[in-house]
């Protein structure tokens, strides 16, 4: 009885520390605020929900029986179904949901303030985000551990399970793009990280030999072996770039390094996956795992103050990183870290298949979400520990801001951010690098305010090499993610086609292979192009489209979750995966809306195409430009498609699945 | 202490994928598989096959 209380007691503590953090951020204003609230805040509000939300979930709403057989111990084999402890499923999870995503979003998201990112990273996550990881993870396992498309075939239907598929291959294609177009801002005339970057290739083809053919499958060695050599790679980036003979060759421009990396794209596709993919990934989450967790407790202990005002101007629509206002569009910029459809992909089909007792979903579908957004969280901090000046110096691209650096500091300036040309050269300096202006996608501001963290906890004398450590921390894995995700479009196209053309889908004829994959590294390619070459700098174009995808790839989800909520006469309980999908409907046909059909030319596809045929017409345009504006204006017109076409596949989905539920009940 | 490192260098290796072919060993025991055991290179291709055939990474 007293135990019980005492329990008690220390939950109702729990809330009340958690309350208290929570309202010191949210009514904090115009002073600065230490990110131990974040942590607290974020801290208490994931024990509270997890104990409360995801136990009630677990036992009112999906009833999960701890008694009953999973697949893995049913279908038990060597192959696929292999019953598997608890904590390496979830770290198995963990490391399989969370990239790059949590990383850039939030720190894209930065240009409204902290605030926006951190209620959304927060609310988002424990109500919507986790709820649909746990839901999709239990409905597969007592399916088989049937995949996501499979679930909404059998659920909603064909057109589900289409629409399913055809949203994770335009995912899959917004998605690669945009990385690379990080990987390529990180990158542009910055012999270092490109060269550090360079060198993560042949270490990850060292590795695939190493664990083919010297220590075969020895991961755990492989790796460690891998991430010393990444640190020698680090610091020899460093010689290079003091050398005036070697740095050059390495000192290329942003449309160079995106045709590097789409060939790259290309060869990783058609190399055997031992040889280049698989060691990447070992490496990849290995440094992955070890960075977040020394970036936590180095934020832990130093307890940075947030420079970064609760809210900027910029949340009625103007800011500098990308045009639309703060609603809808910080749903739409923070999605894995609060609700990633893509997910969904992982929690069905794979995890499934491993788990050996129901009871462990609630740790692994709904905890498993929390740690990734705890990243998130982290990554906000990293972001917005930095000076407002300072982070829009480096996240502004040249078409907001002007090329030169007086320019930019003057424009930056006026928004009231305080930063001058001369700190801006320090930074670089300190930093390693030539300029640090107008290094949009998040990637180097990230590495910019991990470095300082980093520095603070371990030496300021190495700041340089923590940026550049940072800066190959975020390429390794966005190169896994576009390594894989290349290969897995190649295996959907293979498929595909297969049906047409049965000798196409064997996945290992050779002819197949080069085809599928030049498709595949052509269309995600494309985009990379059009982002480089777009002087606004491609980031405000496809961070935004991949948003809308991956939350339609969410709504989709949470479609089939809450249809099987309804056709199990659990009407009651729909509203648990039912709210949040009201939500991302309303978000996401929200901003695909603006995004077609905006007068702002930053927001609207259209307007912005209107607004480059104008200017050709009129004579504002270079002549040596007309062709490019010409490829710019096919391109606004093309994501209006796309965005369109993303739309009607959601609201298909959703009436599909009313109709379903409520009119063929079985 | 030599007992928490070992635990941890256990954990480890189960995290990592080090010891998969060790485990795939035992079931094969375990399940009296009617198929030959594959060599420590058959299973490691074999492994990454699978691995890489889906989608087994997130954005």
């Amino acid at each position: 009885m007293i135990k019980k209380y005492f329990k008690n007691i220390i939950w109702i503590l729990l809330a009340l520390l958690g309350a208290l953090a929570f309202s010191t951020i949210a009514l904090s204003r115009n002073e600065s605020i230490n990110a131990v609230w974040f942590i607290t805040a974020a801290v208490c509000i994931y024990m509270i929900a997890y104990r409360f939300y995801a136990s009630w979930i677990a036992a009112k709403v999906l009833v999960i029986d701890e008694h009953r057989k999973t697949p893995a111990l049913r279908l038990q084999n060597d192959k696929d179904f292999i019953p598997t402890d608890k904590w390496i499923v979830f770290g198995h999870h963990f490391a399989a949901i969370a990239g790059p995503g949590p990383l850039v979003g939030p720190t894209l998201a930065a240009q409204f303030g902290y605030l926006p990112g951190m209620l959304w990273i927060l609310i988002g996550a424990v109500l919507g985000g986790a709820v649909q990881d746990m839901t999709t993870l239990f409905f597969s396992t007592r399916r088989n551990g049937k995949s996501l498309g499979q679930m909404a075939r059998d659920e909603i239907g064909v057109i589900g399970g289409t629409a399913s598929l055809i949203g994770t291959f335009l995912i899959m294609v917004i998605l690669i793009a945009v990385l690379g177009l990080v990987v390529v801002n990180a990158m542009k005339h910055s012999p270092w990280a490109t060269s550090t970057v360079a060198a993560t290739i042949p270490i990850a083809i060292f590795i695939g030999i190493y664990l083919r053919s010297i220590r075969t499958g020895r991961v755990l060695e492989a790796s460690l072996i891998g991430f010393g050599l990444l640190l020698l790679a680090v610091f020899a980036g460093g010689l290079i770039d003091h050398s005036q003979t070697l740095r050059t060759y390495f000192d290329h421009d942003s449309l160079t390094l995106a045709w590097a990396i789409i060939f790259y794209g290309f060869a990783a596709a058609v190399l055997p996956v031992w040889l280049l993919l698989a060691p990447r990934d070992y490496l990849s989450t290995f440094v992955k795992l070890g960075t977040v967790i020394v970036l936590a407790v180095a934020i832990i202990t130093l307890q940075p103050e947030i420079k970064m005002p609760a809210l900027t101007q910029f949340t009625d629509g103007t800011g500098p990183i990308f045009g639309g206002s703060l609603f809808p569009f910080v749903f739409i910029t923070i999605a894995c870290g609060s609700i990633s459809g893509f997910h969904s992909l992982i929690a069905s089909g794979t995890t499934p298949k491993l788990l050996d007792n129901e009871k462990y979903i609630p740790m692994i579908g709904y905890g498993a979400m929390l740690l990734e957004s705890f990243v998130a969280i982290m990554a906000l901090i990293a972001a917005t520990v930095l000076e407002p000046g300072i982070f829009f110096a480096i996240n502004s691209p040249v078409g907001v801001v002007g090329s030169e650096a007086v320019d930019a500091i003057q424009k930056i300036n006026s928004w009231g951010f305080k930063v001058t040309v001369e700190e801006m050269e320090l930074l670089a300096k300190n930093m390693g690098e030539t300029s640090l202006f107008a290094r949009t996608g998040g990637a180097p501001s990230l590495a910019v305010g991990m470095a300082n963290i980093f520095g603070k906890a371990f030496g300021t004398n190495l700041l340089a090499m923590w940026y550049h450590f940072a800066i190959m921390f975020e390429a390794i894995f966005i190169l896994t993610t576009l390594d894989a995700g290349t290969r897995v479009g190649r295996f959907m196209l293979q498929d595909m086609i297969g049906n047409i053309y049965p000798k196409f889908g064997q996945t290992s004829w050779m002819p197949s292979i080069i085809l599928s994959s030049a498709i595949v590294v052509s269309c995600w390619g494309y985009f990379l192009y059009i982002g480089v070459i777009d002087p606004n700098g491609g980031v405000n174009i496809l961070w935004p489209l991949f948003g809308i995808a991956n939350q339609m790839l969410a709504a989709i989800a949470l479609s089939v979750g809450t249809g099987i909520l309804i056709k199990s006469n659990k009407l009651k309980y729909a509203w648990v995966t039912g709210l949040p999908l009201i939500w991302l409907i309303i978000v996401t046909t929200t901003a695909a809306y603006q995004k077609i059909f905006s007068q702002d030319i930053r927001v609207g596809f259209l307007a912005a195409a209107r607004d480059l045929t104008d200017k050709i017409n009129i004579g504002l345009i270079e002549d040596s430009k007309i062709s490019i504006t010409h490829q710019l204006i096919f391109n606004q017109k093309l994501d209006a498609f796309i965005t369109l076409f993303l739309l009607i596949i959601l609201w298909t989905v959703v009436i599909d699945m009313l109709r379903i539920s409520f009119f063929k009940k079985n | 202490m030599l007992k928490a490192i070992k635990l941890i260098y256990v954990f480890l290796r189960r995290l990592s994928g080090d010891d998969l072919y060790d485990l795939y060993v035992m079931n094969h025991k375990q399940c009296s598989n009617k198929h030959k055991l594959m060599s420590k290179q058959q299973f490691y291709q074999a492994t990454l096959d699978k691995k890489w055939s889906g989608i087994k990474r997130c954005c």
